[in-house]
């Protein structure tokens, strides 16, 4: 599964990336593209099997799956 | 390319409507200038009284205009805010004090150049090292925090404020202050103006262009998409310049700039520094204001607030130079700017997971 996860700041992606990187998990940090978000955040895009569930964070605002060449938002934090 | 198409084509008109605005009235390589036209529209609110500089300009209430109804039209508007708000009110003050010594913004730093300018190269070198150092900050742990979601009408405040300025201007003018020589008194049509600001604010809006974004991507991502609208801008208004015989090159005898190599440097640096950890450009800024980031309209107000100390304090650089007052402003800045990037740096590295979380693929 691809995912892409939107952070509140910055520093929450950067350390995201990190996390995933502990796991092994292939990641990259980038901008959010303008197609999900309007606002100027980065973004950690990441391929996995492991279950999404139990890898969110506190500092994750949105998360995107990539279907059918489309990234769908499947959770949103409030 | 394809996905870079929106952003250059955005630049690539507000590159152009900058070149004819100048044609139609405004000052030399001042189609447009977050910075100046703030500064001047806290001049006819009378915050200042810089004579030369006073004029309600419809640029930047188009922009807002035009940036709110295009995130309503598409889902965008969201009023947010809480994210350590008066940080961001004394970055977006620093940013202007930075702006008024170099004289100009990020976007109008291109279009100086754009214009023949040469001094900007001064400004664009001291912006680019102002982001890079940002971006150590960023990389280090910089965060002014999360932010709330607020109520629908915290949001509307701002174009409402926007919307009222517009009606002084054309109903009411009287109890506006108006330059009536200098910068101020250079404008294009009032309708013609709003007209600028609406299309920029609408395009900006759907593209995200922000020239301190755009840096800061390539330095951090190698990401050029941002970029790319920056670049637009400058070689729209390069063409126009050139077609419409608006073209100067050199260093001396710019229109509403100095020559002052070092202070153009420093200027735009603080602006660099202050806007990348603000995340975003004047311009962004005020688009972001517009659809709801009540922090951005936070950020504005220090702009504004800002620019009228820059006049009041004799902090502003002209076309003879910088002032004392504006280089030790500028010193002040960097050292401020530092202070709150310094301690904003979050100590922890430790990622919290979020118990309990049902996502369904």
């Amino acid at each position: 599964m691809e995912y892409i996860a939107i952070f509140y700041t910055h520093y929450g992606a950067v350390k995201y990336s990190k996390f995933l990187k502990n796991k092994n998990i292939d990641n990259q940090i980038m901008p959010v593209p303008r197609s999900l978000s309007s606002s100027c955040g980065i973004c950690v895009k990441f391929i996995t099997n492991i279950d999404i569930n139990t890898i969110v964070s506190n500092d994750i605002e949105s998360i995107f799956i990539l279907k059918d060449g489309e990234f769908i938002k499947i959770y949103q934090d409030e | 390319m394809k996905k870079n198409k929106g952003i250059i084509f955005t630049g690539f008109v507000i590159g152009l409507i900058s070149v004819l605005l100048v044609k139609a009235g405004n000052p030399g390589n001042m189609g447009f200038c977050i910075a100046c036209f703030l500064r001047d529209t806290a001049g006819a609110l009378g915050l200042h009284r810089a004579e030369a500089v006073q004029y309600v300009r419809p640029e930047i209430i188009g922009i807002i205009i035009g940036a709110f109804v295009m995130s309503i039209a598409g889902k965008e508007f969201k009023v947010k805010g809480g994210s350590a708000p008066l940080t961001r009110f004394v970055l977006g003050f620093f940013v202007m004090i930075g702006a008024l010594m170099f004289l100009g913004c990020p976007l109008r730093m291109i279009l100086r150049l754009a214009g023949g300018d040469l001094n900007a190269i001064f400004g664009i070198l001291g912006f680019l090292s102002g982001i890079f150092i940002g971006v150590q900050f960023l990389n280090k742990g910089f965060s002014l925090k999360g932010n709330y979601t607020l109520p629908k009408t915290e949001g509307y405040i701002l174009p409402s404020v926007a919307v009222i300025l517009f009606i002084l201007l054309v109903a009411f003018p009287s109890i506006l202050l108006f330059s009536e020589k200098g910068p101020g008194a250079s404008h294009a049509p009032i309708y013609l103006s709003l007209i600028s600001g609406l299309i920029v604010g609408v395009l900006a809006q759907r593209s995200k262009l922000c020239c301190a974004g755009g840096i800061r991507d390539v330095i951090m991502f190698r990401d050029f998409h941002l970029i790319s609208g920056f670049l637009a801008i400058f070689i729209a208004a390069l063409i126009g310049n050139l077609l419409l015989g608006q073209f100067k090159l050199g260093f001396v005898d710019q229109p509403i700039a100095h020559t002052d190599g070092l202070w153009n440097f420093l200027g735009m640096g603080l602006v660099g520094f202050a806007s990348v950890l603000l995340g975003g450009c004047p311009l962004r800024q005020l688009i972001l204001s517009a659809e709801g980031n009540i922090d951005s309209a936070i950020t504005v107000l220090g702009l504004v607030i800002g620019a009228a100390f820059a006049h009041n304090f004799g902090l502003a650089s002209s076309a003879q130079g910088p002032t004392s007052n504006g280089k030790i402003a500028v010193i002040i800045g960097f050292i401020v700017v530092s202070l709150i990037g310094y301690f904003n740096i979050e100590k922890s590295s430790e990622v919290e997971i979020k118990e309990a979380v049902e996502i369904e693929i």
